[in-house]
Order: C-alpha cells, then structure tokens, then sequence
C-alpha cells in the first residue's frame, strides 16, 4: 500500500498525460482564482 | 486485488497532486503578473497628452481649458458637450438633462461639476483608487478643482460629457464606470 519510489517511477512515466491534464486544470483554477486587490 | 487498490490510489494521490501544484502555480503566476502590472500602470497614462485636434484653439491644459471655458461660455454652455468627441450616448440625447445638481453651482443647464478652490480639510483624496484614473489625469482633474471621491460620485450625464470634452478622454468615463466607482468606493468610505 505505501507508495515507493519505484512505484512512483513507474506512475510518473505512465500516467504522466493525466498527471499534465491535471496540472493544468489545476493552472487554470489557480489562476482564476486570484482576485486583484482593491487599491 | 490489493495491489490494485493501491495502484488506483496511488495514481490519484498523484493527480490530486499535480492538480493542486497546478494551483498554486496558476494562483502564483497571476498574482506575481498581477503586481507587476500594476507598477508599470502607474508610469504611461497617455491619454491627456493625446488631445483632441479638431479643435485647435482649446489650450492643451485643462486649468486653461477650463478658465477659457468660463470666459467663452456664458450660462448655456452646451456647445462643449456637443463636441463630436465619440458617437457614444452623448450626442443621442439632449444634453440638458436635469441632474441632482450639486448645490454649489446652482444654475440649471450648467453641466460643470462643482469643483472646489482647495481640497476639504487640505488633503486631497487619491483619485487613483478609480481604475483608469492615472497620475496625470489626477493632476488634471485636481487642476479643475475636483479632489474628492465624492465629488465624482456626484457627477450627472451633463457633468460627464463636460469632464469628458476636458480631459479629451473620448468616453473614457462612461467606459471606465468612473462615477459608479466612485459612489462604491464613497459609500465603502462611509460604512468604514
């Protein structure tokens, strides 16, 4: 059940189109999430 | 069938972790933008300088403009706001359109704002809290005797259209919501 590192290789080279996707959803919520400060 | 579960879990410890570093970063880089926009805002503000050529007789400094405007204008004074500046709403409508007038100025079709010799209390407000308004556009607007937030929130169409044709901002105003800005930030003032 605990993650290795040869585990965590192995994901990396296998899922790492999704692990992209996720990124940048996770890019575009980030950066619509910022509001600008009031001055 | 364990290890499977584990690999499920894995993975998606994995994506929940791409998508929240995903997060940050977007969360980061807007704001790291964000401040740096705002530092080169506050140099250019181009726009009195780009003033209006088809009439070349105004002078360029609106504290001229407007002392000009007061000999050459007698009450009615309509026809500034009718400069054809930009086809936008102004020329659509009759200009004279009655306004809660601010009491300073009490003439019924002047569409000047009331302005002020000094600021109250001797400080001015920062007029640049309203997005679009610049440095020099502040030191325009202070030159007409306009120092106070409130004193914009107070504007009518008329008073608009006039400070418009000063600043030769070509509907900058109206696009730029200056006047509800200023009743925001007057009445955010005010519960402060």
């Amino acid at each position: 059940m605990a993650m290795t590192w040869n585990s965590l290789v192995y994901l990396l080279g296998m899922y790492w189109p999704y692990l992209a996707g996720a990124g940048a959803i996770g890019l575009v919520v980030g950066w619509r999430s910022f509001a600008p400060p009031r001055p | 069938m364990t290890s499977n579960v584990a690999h499920i879990v894995e993975t998606a410890t994995l994506l929940l972790a791409a998508y929240l570093l995903g997060c940050m970063l977007g969360y980061a880089a807007r704001r790291i933008l964000h401040a740096g926009r705002g530092t080169r805002q506050a140099v250019p503000e181009p726009v009195v300088a780009t003033t209006a050529a088809p009439e070349p007789r105004r002078p360029r400094n609106p504290a001229a403009r407007l002392a000009a405007s007061v000999d050459d204008l007698p009450p009615p004074a309509k026809p500034v706001v009718n400069k054809p500046t930009e086809p936008v709403r102004a020329t659509g409508k009759p200009v004279s359109t009655p306004a809660p007038k601010p009491p300073a100025r009490a003439k019924i079709s002047d569409p000047r704002p009331a302005t002020l010799p000094a600021p109250r209390g001797g400080a001015a407000d920062n007029l640049k809290q309203i997005k679009g308004i610049g440095p020099k556009i502040e030191a325009s607007l202070q030159a007409m005797g306009i120092f106070h937030i409130d004193q914009i929130a107070g504007w009518s169409k008329a008073n608009v259209d006039w400070v418009d044709a000063q600043l030769a901002s070509k509907g900058r105003i109206r696009r730029e919501r200056w006047v509800e800005q200023a009743r925001e930030l007057s009445g955010s003032k005010a519960d402060a």
